[in-house]
C-alpha cells in the first residue's frame, strides 16, 4: 500500500494516553478533578484534532499482542500522582482499564493499521552496534519495537513519516531513525508543534 | 455494560417463541428472568407477591420497535400482547448483539436463547413461582435466606483474603479480583445493613436486587474457586458477572453503587 500525503503513525501507548477518563462518583473524592488525563494528553489531542481536521492519514501498528500488558502500563502513567483511590482499588482500576480499552477501540476506527514486520534480524544489529546510553534498560529497542522500526521504514509513502511516541527505544535513537529508517520520531509530549 | 429498556426487551421478544410474548404481566417476568442468567437490564424492579414486578412495563406502549396489541382472552378479559417488528429485530442483531458477545459465549448465548424461549412459553405464574422459590423471598424461607446470607458473607470472607495476593499481571487477573473484591463488599453490605433485620412478615417493601444479588453471588462462587487456581482464566464469563454486580443498580435505587458519592461512609460503617 502507498500513501500520498504525510502519515502520522502512532505508537500504542500514545493513542492510550489521549484518553480523558471519567471518575465514577463512587471514586470522584479520592481525585481533585472528575476526570483524569495522561500528562501529554492535551498535546495529543490537539494533533489529533488537526488530523482530523486536515484529513490526514492516522496509523497504528498490529498485531497488538501486548495491548493488555500497554493498558496495565497506561494505567500506571495515569495514576501517578493523582488520588490515593481507599476503596474498592480494585474495582477502580478495573473501571478505568475498561474505559481506556473501549476509548481505544472506538478511536482505532480512525487509524489505518500497518503490519509490523517479523523480519528484524539485522534491524537488530544495526542498534546493538550503535547502542546509545539511554536511561531506560534494556539499552536498545526491544523487539516489538523493532517489528515497528522495520514495518514503517518499508511502508510506502510520498509525503513525510512521522511516529509520535513517548518510548526512550525510539526517540532516544531519532536521529538514526531518521538517516536509516527514514521516518521521523516526535517525541509525545513534542507532538502539538506538529500542528502548523 | 447495561441493556437499556428498549433493548432488554427487544432481547426477551427476539429469544420468545414466534417473537411475541402474550401479556405485560409475563414480558414483565421475563424481563425479571434475565437477572437470574446475570444480564445487567436498566430496569427496576420490587417484590410482588407475585414475583418481581415493575409497574411502568404495564403501561408500555408501541414504538419503533415492537407493537402493542390488544385482545381478549377466552376468559373475557382483556390483555395485551407485544410483538416484535422487523425494525427491532434489526436492533437486537446491530446494537444489543454486540453488546451481549461481550459477556456471553457462543454457548451461553445458546442457553439463554433456549431459557426464554421455554420461559415464554409457559404461564406467568409459572415463571414466578419458580422465581420465588430460587430467590427464598417467601416467608415461610426467612430461615434458609437468613442462613445462605451467612453462608454466602463467609464464604467472599475467604475468597476476598485469598484474592489480596493475586497478581494483577494482566486485564483478566484485574477483573477477577476486582470482582470478587465487588461481591465481597456487596454481600456484607447486604448482610451487615439491608438485611440486618430481615422482616418476619412478607417483605412489602422489598427491593429485588438484594435477592438477585444474594442468589447470584453464592451462584458463582465455584467458578470464583475455580477461576483463583485455573490459568487460564474466562475472561468473558468474568466479565459478565463483573457487569451485571456492577452496572445492574445505580445510585438512584440502590445505596451499593460506583455512582453513589458517598459509598465511602456506607463502606466504613
Amino acid at each position: 500500500m502507498s500513501i500520498n500525503n504525510e502519515i502520522y503513525a502512532f505508537d500504542e501507548c500514545s493513542i492510550l494516553h489521549m484518553c480523558k477518563l471519567v471518575i465514577r462518583d463512587a471514586f470522584k473524592i479520592f481525585f481533585p478533578k472528575d476526570f483524569i488525563a495522561h500528562k501529554n494528553s492535551k498535546q495529543l489531542n490537539i494533533l489529533l484534532e488537526h488530523l482530523r481536521e486536515k484529513n490526514k492519514v492516522k496509523a497504528k501498528f498490529v498485531p497488538n499482542e501486548n495491548f493488555d500488558e500497554n493498558l496495565v502500563r497506561s494505567y500506571n502513567d495515569l495514576l501517578q500522582k493523582q488520588g490515593n483511590v481507599q476503596i474498592l482499588g480494585t474495582s477502580f482500576k478495573k473501571e478505568i482499564l475498561e474505559q481506556l480499552e473501549k476509548f481505544y477501540e472506538k478511536l482505532s476506527e480512525e487509524f489505518i493499521d500497518i503490519e509490523k514486520n517479523e523480519d528484524i534480524d539485522s534491524i537488530k544489529i544495526f542498534f546493538i552496534n550503535n547502542q546509545k546510553p539511554l536511561k531506560k534498560d534494556p539499552k536498545v529497542p526491544e523487539d516489538d519495537d523493532l517489528k515497528i522500526i522495520s514495518a514503517y521504514c518499508d511502508y510506502n509513502s510520498i509525503g513525510k513519516k512521522y511516529f509520535i511516541t513517548e518510548d526512550e527505544h525510539f526517540w532516544g535513537y531519532d536521529d538514526l531513525i531518521e538517516t536509516e529508517y527514514n521516518f521521523f520520531v516526535i517525541k509525545e509530549w513534542e507532538c502539538d508543534k506538529l500542528v502548523g | 455494560m447495561i441493556l437499556s429498556k428498549d433493548e432488554a426487551i427487544c432481547t426477551i421478544l427476539e429469544f420468545s417463541k414466534n417473537n411475541i410474548v402474550t401479556s405485560p404481566t409475563k414480558l414483565n417476568k421475563l424481563l425479571a428472568r434475565l437477572n437470574l442468567d446475570f444480564i445487567p437490564i436498566d430496569i427496576d424492579f420490587t417484590l410482588n407477591k407475585y414475583g418481581s414486578y415493575n409497574a411502568e412495563l404495564a403501561d408500555l406502549n408501541e414504538n419503533k420497535y415492537f407493537k402493542v396489541e390488544p385482545y381478549i382472552l377466552k376468559t373475557g378479559v382483556n390483555s395485551k400482547k407485544f410483538i416484535l417488528k422487523p425494525e427491532g429485530k434489526a436492533f437486537f442483531l446491530n446494537s444489543v448483539k454486540p453488546k451481549l458477545d461481550k459477556i456471553l459465549t457462543k454457548e451461553d448465548f445458546e442457553i439463554l436463547q433456549n431459557k426464554i424461549r421455554e420461559l415464554s412459553d409457559m404461564r406467568a405464574d409459572e415463571i414466578s413461582d419458580n422465581e420465588h422459590k430460587k430467590l427464598l423471598v417467601d416467608t415461610e424461607d426467612r430461615f434458609k435466606l437468613e442462613q445462605k446470607v451467612n453462608v454466602v458473607y463467609c464464604d467472599m470472607y475467604d475468597l476476598y483474603e485469598i484474592s489480596k495476593s493475586l497478581p494483577e499481571n494482566t486485564l483478566v487477573d484485574i477483573s477477577l479480583k476486582a470482582l470478587i473484591e465487588y461481591c465481597y463488599h456487596l454481600i456484607k453490605f447486604i448482610k451487615e445493613i439491608r438485611f440486618k433485620h430481615i422482616p418476619e412478615g412478607y417483605d412489602y417493601e422489598g427491593y429485588m436486587f438484594d435477592y438477585y444479588f444474594i442468589n447470584n453471588i453464592n451462584e458463582i462462587i465455584p467458578f470464583l474457586k475455580q477461576q483463583i487456581t485455573d490459568v487460564k482464566k474466562d475472561k468473558i464469563r468474568i466479565n459478565k458477572y463483573y457487569q451485571y454486580f456492577v452496572n445492574s443498580v445505580s445510585e438512584r435505587n440502590y445505596p451499593f453503587s460506583l455512582d453513589n458519592p458517598n459509598l465511602n461512609k456506607l463502606l466504613a460503617s
